[in-house]
């Protein structure tokens, strides 16, 4: 029998946490493929390694801090959203999009490693009253002609990727243990020309800080920062457009 | 230490391999025992490879070849099977890789038992996982014959292991497979399979045939050979047959029969009928773990024309 649910809210509770979300979604693809034996006689559909599930959320931050900013290390979390539970969940992409009197919004990407609990039922944010980060309330720090080549910037995306590295023993469905590979941070920024230093390229820079807060100037999130190179520059010019610069950074944690 | 005066056997004590009244009891004991009574092994190496675990099984035979393409095996000795085992053991705690490392490195020349399950971890009625080493196999006691260790990252490590056996002779290569205290139903189907003369297993579509051409030769220091057809028995095939995915009881059953022919020929045709069958001889068999209930295996076989 199918449902029909209507969202009004996005409630997405990870680990004891809610948050409320603008979108969530999760997913899950199997490795299967069907033998064909010598004659053409096709085989029933057989898993050749796990279940490759994903959790994705895009998000605001309503409180003083943002308890998923944590979860780019070893530790796992859990989670359930629309009566969806699921465990052994990590981080994979930690994304946070500022852009000038718009919210902040955040985004995060798990790979979900130990199955789900399915009672698909309706649910609503119980917080009344919250507010979250504005784009024309971020403070930041360095970020600047001198340090990386532009004074104006107008957009800016932050992003943790976490390398996640299940390891199987034979006779197993589930990994043993999940290790963390590579841990690297890319600072994004769009702004108005980045002038004559285009030739930043693999620069080392000082370290950049952005503290997002709400319009009441109340802490929305950790603190973010990002230190490492120039990575990538680009200028771009268009007919009946204005100058617009972009500057990449990359920060490779481990 | 004296021997049994009954038995004439030395040092046997009780348990598995009981102290029996007789020698038809011992046997009884050790070829039709149902249960098998506790035990530990001593030192064993407990480690679980990764999934991509590989093992190959090689029959060293005598190929004799009489005239008109006529030819015949002999097995090149008791022990003629070359088991080894290629076991990756990928992302672990360097301090997992230090203690596998160390524990085969201390049985450097020696045979050590391989077993990744403890008897007394199991349910009383899954008891003889216990005697495997990695199922399918029977099969605990080998040597290391090399370490093979890839420092991807400080924190965690790679080590791939080789283990080598060449214990299994003409008389235990059927309980290789089968031993009586596994559950009755899957025993009887090994047992079955065993017995068999043909190999009924139909392979994978990506089938490997080669033909090679037996042709009269003749030839002079003076001059080039001269090459001409032969009268009878010009051609014989091989094949290089694939089974994947299977599960593991269509592994095993594949994996004991041919274990059971290592020195003779059998009747198989690709697509299993009747008509088309030929006598082959299994040269070499290679498998691998997939994942959970997924394994692969490939058997080399050729053609053998005798009468």
């Amino acid at each position: 029998m199918s449902k029909f649910i209507r969202y009004t809210e996005c409630p997405v509770k990870i680990n004891e946490d809610f948050y409320l979300a603008k979108r969530a979604s999760i997913g899950a693809q199997a490795s299967a493929t069907n033998p064909i034996e010598f004659g053409g006689k096709v085989g029933i559909s057989t898993g050749i390694g796990p279940e490759r599930s994903e959790f994705f959320m895009q998000y605001f931050v309503t409180g003083e801090n943002d308890p998923i900013a944590n979860l780019t290390g070893k530790n796992s979390c859990s989670g359930s959203f629309g009566g969806i539970e699921f465990s052994g969940a990590y981080l994979t992409n930690y994304h946070i999009g500022i852009k000038p009197y718009a919210p902040v919004e955040m985004s995060a990407r798990f790979v979900v490693l130990s199955g789900f609990n399915n009672n698909i039922q309706e649910s609503s944010f119980s917080e009344n009253d919250y507010t979250v980060a504005n784009g024309a309330n971020v403070e930041l720090t360095n970020m600047n002609y001198l340090n990386i080549g532009m004074d104006n910037p107008v957009e800016i995306t932050y992003e943790v990727a976490c390398e996640r590295i299940p390891s199987f023993v034979i006779g197993s469905s589930y990994p043993r243990h999940v290790n963390l590979g590579a841990v690297e941070k890319y600072l994004d920024i769009n702004g108005d020309d980045i002038g004559d230093v285009i030739n930043y390229q693999e620069r080392d820079i000082a370290e950049i800080s952005i503290k997002a807060s709400d319009e009441l100037g109340r802490s929305r999130g950790q603190t973010l920062f990002c230190s490492g190179a120039i990575e990538n520059q680009r200028l771009d010019i268009s007919a009946g457009g204005t100058l617009n610069g972009q500057v990449s950074i990359k920060e490779v944690i481990r | 230490m004296k021997a049994d005066p009954i038995t004439g056997f030395w040092g046997i004590e009780r348990g598995y391999l009981a102290s029996p009244a007789s020698h038809e009891q011992f046997k009884k004991d050790v070829l039709t025992g149902t249960t098998i009574n506790s035990f530990e092994y001593e030192d064993p190496f407990n480690f679980i490879p990764s999934y991509g675990a590989t093992t190959s099984l090689n029959f060293n035979n005598n190929f004799i070849q009489f005239g008109d393409g006529y030819s015949s095996l002999s097995s090149q000795g008791l022990n003629n099977v070359n088991m080894q085992m290629n076991l990756p053991f990928y992302e672990r705690e360097a301090s997992e890789i230090e203690q596998i490392i160390e524990h085969v490195e201390k049985h450097i020349g020696s045979p050590f038992p391989f077993q990744t399950v403890k008897y007394d971890d199991l349910e009383p009625n899954e008891k003889y996982k216990a005697l495997y080493s990695v199922p399918p196999y029977f099969q605990q006691e080998f040597q290391c014959e090399g370490i093979e260790r890839n420092y991807s990252r400080g924190e965690y490590q790679n080590v791939d292991l080789v283990f080598g056996n060449k214990n299994i002779s003409l008389f235990s290569k059927d309980y290789i497979f089968a031993i009586p205290s596994m559950p009755t139903n899957f025993y009887d189907k090994i047992k079955a399979e065993i017995k068999k003369d043909t190999f009924e297993h139909i392979p994978d579509q990506s089938l490997n045939e080669t033909s090679l051409f037996r042709v009269k030769k003749f030839g002079s220091t003076k001059s080039r050979p001269f090459a001409g057809k032969e009268r009878i028995n010009d051609k014989t095939l091989t094949y290089d047959l694939l089974f994947d995915p299977i599960d593991l009881e269509k592994m095993t059953l594949i994996l004991a029969f041919m274990m059971s022919k290592a020195g003779t020929w059998f009747y198989f045709s690709p697509d299993g009928k009747e008509s088309s069958r030929k006598k082959f001889i299994c040269n070499e068999i290679s498998q691998s773990y997939t994942y959970n209930n997924v394994f692969s295996v490939r058997c080399r076989i050729a053609e053998t024309i005798s009468f």
